[in-house]
Order: C-alpha cells, then structure tokens, then sequence
C-alpha cells in the first residue's frame, strides 16, 4: 500500500510517498534549497497562498523521487487542522481534487497527530518497539508545548499545554532580540554548543497556582530580553555562554515537567516530537535524566513534514475510516 | 481622539485592564472594533488579550499566535486574534488575506500594530511600555466615539469590587 501526504498548515509547502509499513520513498519540503533553485525563487517566511503556487509542484515532485505515479497511489492523506485555515485548505483543496478525479480515498489528519506519527516512522527507534504503551509525548515547536499521554495507537489524552507561548516561540524571540533571524532557534543552538550553560541564571517556571504538567514560557522570554537590555557586556563578550544558559533553562523547564509526567503516569517510555525536538541538547538532557527510555524522530522529520502526515493517515484508513469530499481545515484543532 | 494612561504592576492587573477593555469594547455595540497592540517584546500584549477573552467570556487558553499568525476564540462575541511578529513585508498581509480577515464581525486584536498603522483604520491603539521590572505604562488611544470613558469605568469597577 502506497500513501501519498499533504501538509500545508504553516509556512512550510510539503508532499510525501511513503508505503505500509513507515518506510519513506519521498519527503519534500517548500523550503528546502534544491527546491527554490528548481522553483527559482525564495519563498516568504509567512504567507499562505503561496501553498497554491507551490502545491502542484511539490506534490509532483514528491511523485517524481519516489519513483511512484498517481495511479500507484492507494491513499491521499492531507492535514486538517490545526493552522492557518487559509493554508490549510489549500491542501486540502488539492486531496479532494485527486480524490475525486482519481477515485482515491481521502483522510483528513490532525497536524499534532501526525507529529506524534513522525516517532513510529520506519526509520525511527520506537516503530521497532513491540508494545511502547502507555507512552508519553511531548510535542514542542514554535506554536506548540503539550504533553500528551498515549495508552494505545491513535488515543490521546493532552495531559498539560502552555499557557502563552510555545517553548520554540520563546528561543525565536529571544535569538530576534540579539539580532538573529528567524528562526532562531538552530541559531541558538549553534552558539551555546560550546558555551557553559551555568554561566548565567535564567527563570524557571515562576507560576504557582498551575497544573504541575503546564507550561509558560513568557515569563523566561521576557527575563531574557531584559538581560540583553542590561548585560551588552556580556552579550559582546560572552554570547556562546549567554545562548548556552538560556537554552538550558528553557530545556530544564521541558525536561523537569516531562519526567514529573512521565513519573505520575507511570508511562513505559516517553517520545518528543516537533521542531524543539531536533535540538541536541534537549536530547541529550532528557537522555541523562530519564529513567525510561526516550524516543525521538530523525531530526529531519522532527520539523514540519508530509510523511508523518501519510503514516497518521494509513493508521487511520487501517481501521476503516476515511473521510469525503466535506472534508473542512479547522484552524484550532485539539488532539 | 482621546488618550487614557494607565500604570499596571502585575501580569495580573495587565489582564485585568483588558478584561476591563473588552467590556468597554461590548458595551459600545460595535460590529467589528479593531484593536492595535503595540510595544516590545514581553511587555504584556499576550496577557492584555488574555483579558480580553476573558472579557468576552471565552474559556481558551489563550496562547501565542506568533507561529500561526491567528487565533479565533469564540465568546459573547468571536475574537481575532492576529501577531504580526514574523510579517516582514507588508506584502505578506495581503498574501495571508489578512485586510479580509480584519473585515469580520467581533473584537480584532492586532499584536505588533506598529506593522500596520499606516494601512488600516483601527477603532483603539493600546501602547506598553515597560517602566520598570514588572511594571507597565499602558496608553490607549481611542479613535471611536461609541467608546465610553474609560477612566470613570475603571472608578466604577473598583468600587463594584
């Protein structure tokens, strides 16, 4: 069986083939570099109709690497929500047209959902795992922080989220304040790499009527930009160790959360999925501190991409359902 | 044009001045009212709009928007909630469609407003500037007559408190 994936619910333009088992023929991406030299142009960091110029040829490019056609295609899988409606349709608009004109079952699939799948891909450790349940996920990017518990395949229960703005968000903001671009993250990573993480004293969670499994990261957002206010010092002469002690505070504030979850519900291993989840040091952390152990995508798979969006979907299409051509996005989609 | 300074002290007080705001907004009956925040990073735009949610009586959480531009919540009346963190260019507005999202029915709150004064009519501009540690100087512009005085609704809800 054949899937072919459909994500366009932020910035990213993405199509994947991918077959039964997780095993990924083709991953595309608006973004990458190969793509804008065929394309001949950059793409804006935010702008959605830009999804219509580039859906067509994403997805026939996705056809094209995998060595598949159309035809061989046995399901079209395309993210519903959660996102920008706008984006969002417009792949959605594209699996319903092949749908219907090539009589193609359609599933629609939650964004965070697909995430979660990203981690029982092929080419990732747990799909080796026999029975992996209950397993606590942490999706962390630049719109998302939650934590989610899994007691089965395609269950969820969101055991704690952000109350304001998402961990990626934080270290965007705070790599924009120092005058790096977006996003900011890799950045950041990349400076603090060789920097002491206990060079300086950041916030943790500083709330204390919250739920022990929510986040904020406001607060450490707003403490990071007053101390490049009142630190220039510092930040001209000590910004590997500056970048190192954020991020470990933020990554800190993850991992303390995540294993205190992980600890209540006594979960058999524990997943982190979502932009974030690339990050080495957030891995390296979590692998230390954890008892259990602890999955993660390939890093390439931990950002935005179709193929988790396939696999979601052929989880789904395995137990009988699909969706029709009322198919709608929904911009605030919970898991 | 009339201007209304306020001092917050607190992340709470600042989600409480626009919980008060959100009222004064329903109570001018307007269909759509446009709200422009602006002000740096972390000087409380986010909780300002938590307030106004709040205000409208939504139970969201009232996360971010940074990554996906909107957030809606829906309440007495629907909240658009808009960030323009990540908008470069003005021509990226028009590629996400955002001078039609603006046009609906509800309370529009626009974080990083300073990217789109020049282009739109809002009905309020609320400025935060950060005095010192937790404390805010918040200005509120107001462009729309159908909106009260907003000091004597701020007396007002402290006596009824």
């Amino acid at each position: 069986m054949i899937a072919l994936g459909i994500e366009t619910s932020c910035d990213d333009t993405a199509a994947s083939i991918i077959e039964e088992n997780g095993k990924i023929l083709s991953n595309v991406l608006s973004s990458q570099e190969v793509f804008h030299k065929d394309f001949g142009g950059i793409v804006p960091e935010i702008a959605s109709r830009k999804h219509s110029e580039l859906i067509g040829y994403t997805i026939v490019e996705a056809l094209k690497l995998s060595g598949k056609t159309m035809s061989s295609v046995d399901l079209i899988s395309v993210t519903k929500g959660p996102g920008l409606v706008g984006s969002l349709l417009i792949g959605i608009e594209a699996a319903k047209a092949l749908s219907f004109a090539l009589h193609k079952p359609l599933i629609g699939v939650n964004h965070l959902e697909g995430h979660i799948y990203s981690l029982f891909l092929d080419c990732s450790p747990l799909s080796r795992v026999s029975d992996p349940f209950p397993l606590l996920v942490l999706i962390v990017s630049g719109g998302h922080t939650e934590l989610v518990l899994m007691r089965s395949h395609l269950t969820y229960q969101v055991i704690g989220e952000t109350r304001d703005d998402a961990a990626g968000e934080a270290v965007d903001k705070f790599a924009r304040f120092l005058g790096f671009g977006y996003p900011g993250g890799p950045i950041v990573e990349k400076l603090g790499s060789n920097g002491n993480s206990n060079a300086y004293k950041f916030p943790g969670l500083s709330f204390k009527d919250s739920s022990p499994y929510e986040f904020s990261f406001s607060g450490l957002k707003t403490a990071g930009v007053y101390f490049i206010e009142k630190n220039p010092d510092a930040v001209r002469e000590n910004i590997q160790d500056v970048t190192a002690s954020f991020e470990n505070a933020l990554i800190n504030i993850l991992v303390e959360r995540t294993l205190k979850a992980a600890h209540d519900f006594n979960v058999r291993g524990v997943g982190v999925v979502g932009g974030v989840s690339a990050n080495e040091r957030l891995r390296k952390t979590l692998n230390a501190k954890s008892d259990l152990p602890v999955y993660f995508p390939a890093k390439i798979l931990s950002t935005d991409n179709a193929s988790m969006i396939a696999f979601a979907g052929l989880m789904h299409f395995k137990r009988g359902e699909k969706d029709d051509l009322m198919l709608d996005a929904h911009s605030r989609l919970g898991l | 044009m009339r201007e209304f300074k306020f001092t917050t002290k607190s992340e709470f007080e600042t989600f409480s001045l626009g919980n008060e705001i959100s009222s004064a907004i329903l109570e001018s009956q307007l269909k759509n009212f446009i709200v422009l925040l602006c002000g740096e990073l972390g000087t409380g735009k986010t909780t300002f709009t938590q307030g106004i949610a709040r205000g409208i009586n939504s139970t969201d959480v009232v996360q971010s928007p940074t990554f996906v531009f909107l957030q809606t919540h829906k309440g007495i009346v629907s909240l658009y909630h808009f960030d323009l963190y990540r908008i470069n260019n003005p021509s990226e507005l028009d590629e996400l469609g955002f001078f039609e999202l603006i046009d609906r029915d509800g309370i529009v709150v626009i974080e990083w407003g300073e990217k789109v004064e020049n282009f739109i009519d809002g009905d309020m501009k609320v400025t935060f500037n950060k005095l010192v540690a937790d404390t805010r100087e918040i200005v509120v512009t107001v462009y729309n007559d159908s909106i009260k005085d907003l000091y004597r609704r701020r007396k007002h809800e402290s006596i009824m408190l």
